[in-house]
């Protein structure tokens, strides 16, 4: 069963006309809404719909100052792809702009009201050592300095340690590819630059195809370990799919073909699984059974459902959730990596924690 | 030296100033970043945004000269390039061409 | 209703159940905590307070509890939660108000951006308001009870709220709070004041707090146009002066101690400047002398 915290926000934003009519309810649809990320998209949505001065000015003050950070920080990244593309162009090399910053140096809909955290890019893995240094000269520094971290990061994992700004403090990931070398499958990343899209108004970056966006969305969202934006994440891919479809009649029968090509095929069933339940999204009758012939063995299907269900709940849900969100961890660093090297990983991250602040 | 180039603001619909006495505090939309000029950073960059099409640099440290009552001589002129470096850096001038 | 007005079992009730919901100048909040020192610090420092009926909304629903799962009887704990979120470390029981009061300025910093926030004490006299921007240990709290102490209204000791595109602060009349040494100066200098209880050994040292006046909490909705900002800075044993500051500088320095200036961009510098513009801008050395000291600043009102 869908829980309540996600159903909550995920009703606000399918009907965002629809608001609270007591204090109790936008007390909820608030702090729910906040927990998930999504408070400026709400902001942005009901705006559009009936006007935010129609909202009370006690909760509209929540959704006003939502939008401020969400401008301030649309604009940090703007500054700071530019950054980046001038220590970058140099190289010649193919930078690929992920997630957020790629929606919004490409206007793309999942944009609107949306905060950001870090700003990610794709780059050729031959080119990381250039890379790196090119960003390092522009005032990058590497962080997670002990060496386990590093060697985690560069060899284990598909991505440099992040790289933060001496001056900005702006995070950096840069990635190698969508789905790390040690896990069982391999992605070619070539096939994602041979797709890829040039922003014309800001070279030298690109984005990745449609087909290739939604992929990544739906491959980060489950197999990754950070489930915190499950709703945000599938709010984006909701979006981008209502995008690209309404652009291009052929864009469903590419997408799950593409997802045969790259191996994809189980992270593009679940974010399908999950999108329509909680955001209603409409998938063509045409392409349903394509899209069925993704699924897992049922056992493993209701296990993961139930699991998935629970850990894409807000960061203030129950216990049960915390479980569901550590079993998944564990589901996400296993597909990452063969289990010698996971059990070794995870005993070292857990000693960490306490060092770190909360 | 550098012959006599040509300066400009970067982009001058970014920047928003306000002027105390003789001190110049500045936002700068493309860095996010906000300064407080000193008295020839001041001087330099108010001669800068009079000129939207450029100014050159000789002109630049005449004018400097005459805000400031110094002479337009070397140590001057060196003074304005550095300067203009510095805000350069902060991407608030640029050279034309 | 102010929260003086509840009786002291229903307050616990309500701060241990569903929620005592209480209103800090332009935010309202629902607090909930089991702990009995947070209950005996809220009925001192929060008694002239507006309450709020438990329908009217929250802008931040915040506790202060033992961990979940803690052991609760041994070795306590306190967590400050927003919305069910944990974002800090537990610190010892003991902590528990400071945390709370921690908590809240957190909610505030983090989540007002319809306000450009300064960290400042601000108080008032006359119609206008003393901005004081400062660094930690510039001794901006000390001067700021002393300063109340002596008639001056308290619209806030840490958290200055700008109204973007004007020139007003908007009060949040909170318990001011103090650390180490200038507890005891302040409890010599004001002893009317009503000072809670001091908590040793917290990050920042020993911790106490200052009831604020009734007057300056009735007044809570009363906005004021700042005429001075001032820079304090403590250091012990030096004569007291006021001193001249450049706009420029003080500028700079309301720059540097905002909270959200970069959220705010060009409407923030603009905000700024328009205040600094209107503002009569000192630096102001003190050596501990705090009846010196609320001197300097009536001089700086009759001129």
């Amino acid at each position: 069963m869908i829980r309540s915290s996600n159903a909550l926000v995920a009703k606000a934003l399918r009907t965002p006309e629809r608001i609270p009519q007591d204090a109790a309810g936008w007390e909820a649809l608030i702090g729910r809404t906040r927990e998930a990320g999504l408070i400026a998209t709400l902001a942005a949505r009901i705006d559009a719909s009936i006007g935010l001065d129609r909202v009370p000015a006690a909760p509209r003050a929540h959704l006003i100052a939502a939008r401020h950070r969400c401008r301030a920080q649309q604009a940090a990244v703007r500054r700071e792809t530019a950054e980046i593309a001038r220590a970058l162009a140099p190289l010649r090399a193919p930078v690929v702009l992920l997630k957020g910053a790629a929606y919004l140096m490409a206007a793309l809909p999942p944009a609107e009201g949306r905060l950001f955290s870090d700003i990610d890019i794709l780059v050729p893995k031959s080119h990381l050592p250039d890379v790196e240094s090119a960003l390092m000269l522009a005032g990058f520094a590497t962080t997670h300095l002990h060496p386990y971290d590093q060697r985690y990061y560069r060899r284990w994992m598909h991505e440099l340690p992040p790289m933060q700004h001496v001056k900005r403090l702006t995070i950096l990931d840069v990635h190698h590819t969508i789905v790390p070398e040690t896990a069982g499958v391999a992605l070619d990343a070539s096939a994602l630059f041979r797709s890829a899209t040039p922003l014309a108004d800001a070279p030298p970056f690109s984005v990745l195809s449609p087909c290739d966006m939604v992929l990544h969305s739906a491959t980060h969202l489950f197999q990754n370990e950070e489930l915190t934006h499950g709703l945000r994440d599938l709010v984006d891919i909701d979006r981008l799919l209502a995008h690209f479809a309404a652009a291009n009649p052929s864009f469903w029968r590419a997408l799950v073909a593409r997802a045969g090509e790259l191996d994809l095929g189980r992270p593009l069933f679940y974010a399908l699984r999950f999108t329509t339940r909680l955001l209603g999204t409409p998938i063509p009758d045409a392409i349903a059974p394509d899209v069925a012939r993704l699924a897992p063995a049922a056992p493993v299907g209701a296990l993961m459902d139930r699991l998935l269900d629970a850990a894409l709940q807000p960061k203030s849900a129950s216990a049960a959730t915390r479980w569901a969100r550590r079993a998944l961890y564990l589901r996400g660093h296993w597909l990452k990596m063969p289990a010698p090297l996971l059990a070794y990983h995870l005993t070292w991250k857990a000693l960490r924690r306490d060092e770190e602040p909360a | 030296m550098n012959g006599n180039r040509t300066w400009r603001a970067l982009a001058p619909e970014a920047i928003a100033s306000r002027t105390f006495d003789d001190e110049l505090v500045l936002y700068n939309d493309v860095t996010g970043s906000t300064h407080h000029l000193s008295v020839l950073g001041r001087s330099v960059m108010l001669a800068v945004l009079a000129h939207p099409c450029g100014v050159a640099l000789d002109a630049l440290v005449r004018r400097v000269a005459d805000d400031s009552g110094i002479d337009a001589d070397d140590a001057l002129a060196q003074s304005v390039e550095r300067t203009l470096a510095e805000l350069s850096e902060l991407r608030l001038v640029t050279p034309t061409i | 209703m102010i929260l003086a007005d509840l009786a002291p079992s229903e307050m616990r009730r309500r701060l241990s159940g569903p929620g005592l919901r209480v209103r800090l100048g332009p935010v309202a909040v629902q607090i909930r905590s089991p702990f009995a020192s947070v209950a005996s610090a809220i009925a001192l420092h929060y008694a002239e307070h507006d309450l709020l009926d438990p329908s009217a909304f929250a802008d931040f629903r915040v506790s202060v509890d033992p961990p979940f799962g803690a052991r609760r009887f041994v070795g306590k704990q306190a967590l400050f939660k927003f919305d069910g979120m944990a974002n800090f470390r537990p610190l010892p029981a003991t902590q528990a108000f400071p945390l709370l009061e921690w908590g809240l300025n957190w909610c505030v910093t983090s989540q007002c951006h319809q306000y450009l926030i300064i960290h400042a004490a601000v108080v008032e006299r006359g119609g206008k308001a003393l901005l004081l921007p400062a660094p930690p240990a510039s001794g901006k709290s000390t001067l700021c009870a002393a300063l109340v102490a002596r008639g001056w209204r308290l619209l806030s000791d840490e958290l200055a709220l700008i109204e973007l595109g004007r020139r007003s602060v908007v009060p949040m009349p909170r318990p001011i709070s103090l650390k180490n040494k200038s507890i005891g100066a302040i409890a010599r200098f004001w002893p009317d004041a009503a000072i809670g209880d001091v908590v040793p050994d917290t990050l920042k040292g020993s911790v106490a707090h200052v009831r604020p006046p009734g007057d300056s909490v009735r007044r809570g909705g009363e906005a004021a146009v700042p005429a001075w900002v001032v820079l304090p800075r403590y250091a012990e044993g030096e004569a007291t002066e006021l001193a001249a500051l450049s706009k420029g500088e003080a500028f700079m320095q309301l720059v540097d101690s905002a909270f959200n200036y970069s959220v705010h961009g060009r409407a923030g510098f603009e905000t700024l400047a328009d205040l600094v513009d209107a503002c009569e801008c000192r630096a102001f050395t003190y050596g501990g002398a705090l009846d010196e000291a609320v001197g300097a600043f009536d001089d700086l009102v009759k001129t």
